[in-house]
C-alpha cells in the first residue's frame, strides 16, 4: 500500500517537473524574417508585483520583435511592456482586454530600453519571450 | 532484499522522472570540472552580479552591426577578420574567453554573408576555444558544421550560432565564472565595432557614421562591468586600452525627444509606431580618431 502511495507521489511530482518543460524557445520558427536575438527565460514567480526585467539596447534603422511564448490560455500569458531609458512607456501587448502575442517596435531612437514582462495570474505560469530583429 | 528493492524504487523513481523531465539540451552535456587554472584566476567583482547580469544582457549581438552593413551594400571583406589562424595564440583562460568573443562576432559576419568556407573554420575555432574553458559542450559544432555545408540552411545556422553563444554566455554566469563571460562578450562587441570602423574607413556613410557614434552608449556599459575586475592584472590592461576610446568617445554627445508613441495593428501583429528621437553629434575627425584607437586596442587583444 505504502508503495503504491509513494508511488503516486512520484508520478505527481514528475508530472509537476514535466509541466515545467510546457514551453521551449523552440517558438523562434514564430519570428518568420525576424532574425534571433535572445531567449529571455521569465521563471514561474514573475507577476506584476514581481516582474522580470531586462535591458537591452535597440538600434534606430532596426524593427525589433518581442515574441511571448507562452500557453496562450488566459490566466497564464504573458504581458510584456517596454519602456524606454527615462521609463516612458513605449510599448505594451496589453491593449485593453485583448493579448497580443507579440511586440513589433520600429526604433526611431537608438538608446537603452527596458523590457518587463510577467504573467497575467499564477494559473499555471511558464514561458519565455523571445527578441528578435529586421532591418527597418 | 525486498526492503533494499523497495528503497532502490523509492529513491530511483523520483530520479527517473526528474531525468525524463529535465532533459533539455544542456543537460544532455556533462558538466567538466574546472581545472586549477580556472578557479586560481577566480577574482571577486565591485559590483554585484545582477547588475553585471543586466549589463552583459544589454549588450546587442554583432549580428545587428553585420545585418547593417549588408543591407547597405558593403561587400565581404574576409582580411577584416580575425585570422583562424591566430588560435594557438589565447594560451590563457582570459585570452580565450575574449577571443571565443571576438571569432564570435567574426562568424556571425560570415553567417550574415553566407560564405560557407569561411565559416568552417571559425567554427572549429570556436568549439576548440569553448573546450578550452569548458563551455564547449554548449556549441553544438556537429549540427553547425552541417549547416554550414548545406547553403539553404543560413537561417538555422544563424540562430543555432547565436543560441549556441547564449548558453556559453549563460552557463558561465550560472557557474559564476562571470568575468569569463564579461570577456567573451567585450570581445564580441569590440570585433563587431572593429568590422564596422573598418567598412566606415573604406566606404563612410552617415547611417554608419552614426551608429558608431550610438556605440558610446555600449562602451560606457561594457567599461563598467570590465572596471569590476580591474583588480586583476589583465582586466586593468584591457580597461586601460578601452579608457583611451572612452576619451574620444567623451567630445560625442547623444541626445534624446521622447514623444508619446501610437498603437497600430497590422494583419492582426501589435505594431508601435514611435515617434521620439535619438540624434548623435559626430565629426568626421572624431570618427577617423575612433576608427584609429579601436584598431589599435584590438590588434592587442587578438595578438
Amino acid at each position: 500500500m505504502k508503495t503504491k502511495l509513494f508511488l503516486g507521489f512520484s508520478l505527481i511530482i514528475s508530472s509537476c517537473f514535466l509541466k515545467a518543460q510546457c514551453v521551449s524557445d523552440n517558438c523562434n520558427s514564430k519570428l518568420g524574417t525576424f532574425t534571433y536575438l535572445k531567449t529571455i527565460y521569465i521563471d514561474n514567480t514573475k507577476l506584476q508585483d514581481k516582474p522580470n526585467m531586462v535591458t537591452y539596447l535597440f538600434s534606430k534603422g532596426s524593427t525589433y520583435m518581442v515574441l511571448c511564448c507562452d500557453q496562450a490560455i488566459k490566466g497564464s500569458r504573458l504581458i510584456v511592456n517596454v519602456y524606454d531609458k527615462e521609463k516612458n512607456l513605449i510599448a505594451t501587448n496589453k491593449q485593453k482586454k485583448k493579448v497580443y502575442p507579440s511586440i513589433q517596435y520600429p526604433c526611431s531612437a537608438t538608446g537603452i530600453y527596458y523590457i518587463e514582462s510577467f504573467y497575467e495570474d499564477s494559473k499555471d505560469p511558464c514561458g519565455v519571450n523571445i527578441l528578435g530583429f529586421s532591418k527597418s | 532484499m525486498k526492503n533494499f528493492s523497495r528503497l532502490g524504487l523509492y529513491i530511483l523513481t523520483p530520479l527517473f522522472a526528474c531525468f525524463v523531465s529535465c532533459g533539455g539540451d544542456d543537460e544532455k552535456f556533462i558538466e567538466k570540472p574546472e581545472n586549477k587554472d580556472t578557479i586560481a584566476t577566480k577574482i571577486k567583482p565591485d559590483i554585484s552580479a545582477e547588475v553585471i547580469n543586466d549589463i552583459i544582457m544589454s549588450i546587442p549581438s554583432p549580428l545587428e552591426m553585420a545585418t547593417m552593413l549588408k543591407d547597405n551594400g558593403q561587400g565581404y571583406d574576409a582580411n577584416l577578420l580575425n585570422p583562424s589562424t591566430n588560435l594557438i595564440k589565447y594560451n590563457t583562460n582570459y585570452k580565450t574567453a575574449f577571443n571565443i568573443g571576438v571569432y564570435s562576432a567574426d562568424l556571425g559576419y560570415i553567417n550574415i554573408y553566407e560564405k560557407t568556407f569561411s565559416a568552417m573554420s571559425y567554427l572549429q575555432n570556436i568549439k576548440q576555444l569553448g573546450d578550452q574553458i569548458h563551455i564547449g559542450q554548449f556549441f553544438d559544432f556537429e549540427t553547425l558544421k552541417r549547416l554550414a555545408t548545406n547553403t539553404k540552411n543560413y537561417d538555422s545556422l544563424i540562430f543555432i550560432s547565436t543560441d549556441n553563444f547564449n548558453k556559453m554566455d549563460a552557463h558561465l554566469r550560472t557557474q559564476n565564472r562571470n568575468e569569463l563571460s564579461v570577456l567573451m562578450i567585450s570581445g564580441a562587441w569590440l570585433e563587431g565595432v572593429h568590422i564596422a570602423c573598418q567598412v566606415a574607413k573604406q566606404k563612410p556613410n552617415k547611417e554608419l557614421t552614426e551608429r558608431l557614434g550610438f556605440e558610446k552608449i555600449n562602451l560606457d556599459n561594457i567599461l563598467v562591468i570590465l572596471n569590476a575586475y580591474k583588480s586583476d592584472q589583465y582586466f586593468g590592461k584591457i580597461v586601460n586600452e578601452f579608457e583611451k576610446l572612452k576619451e574620444i568617445y567623451a567630445k560625442i554627445t547623444i541626445s534624446y525627444t521622447y514623444v508619446e508613441p501610437e498603437t497600430k495593428e497590422v494583419n492582426g501583429q501589435l505594431v508601435i509606431v514611435n515617434k521620439s528621437k535619438s540624434t548623435v553629434n559626430i565629426t568626421d575627425e572624431q570618427l577617423k580618431e575612433i576608427i584609429a584607437e579601436v584598431a589599435r586596442v584590438r590588434e592587442i587583444m587578438i595578438n
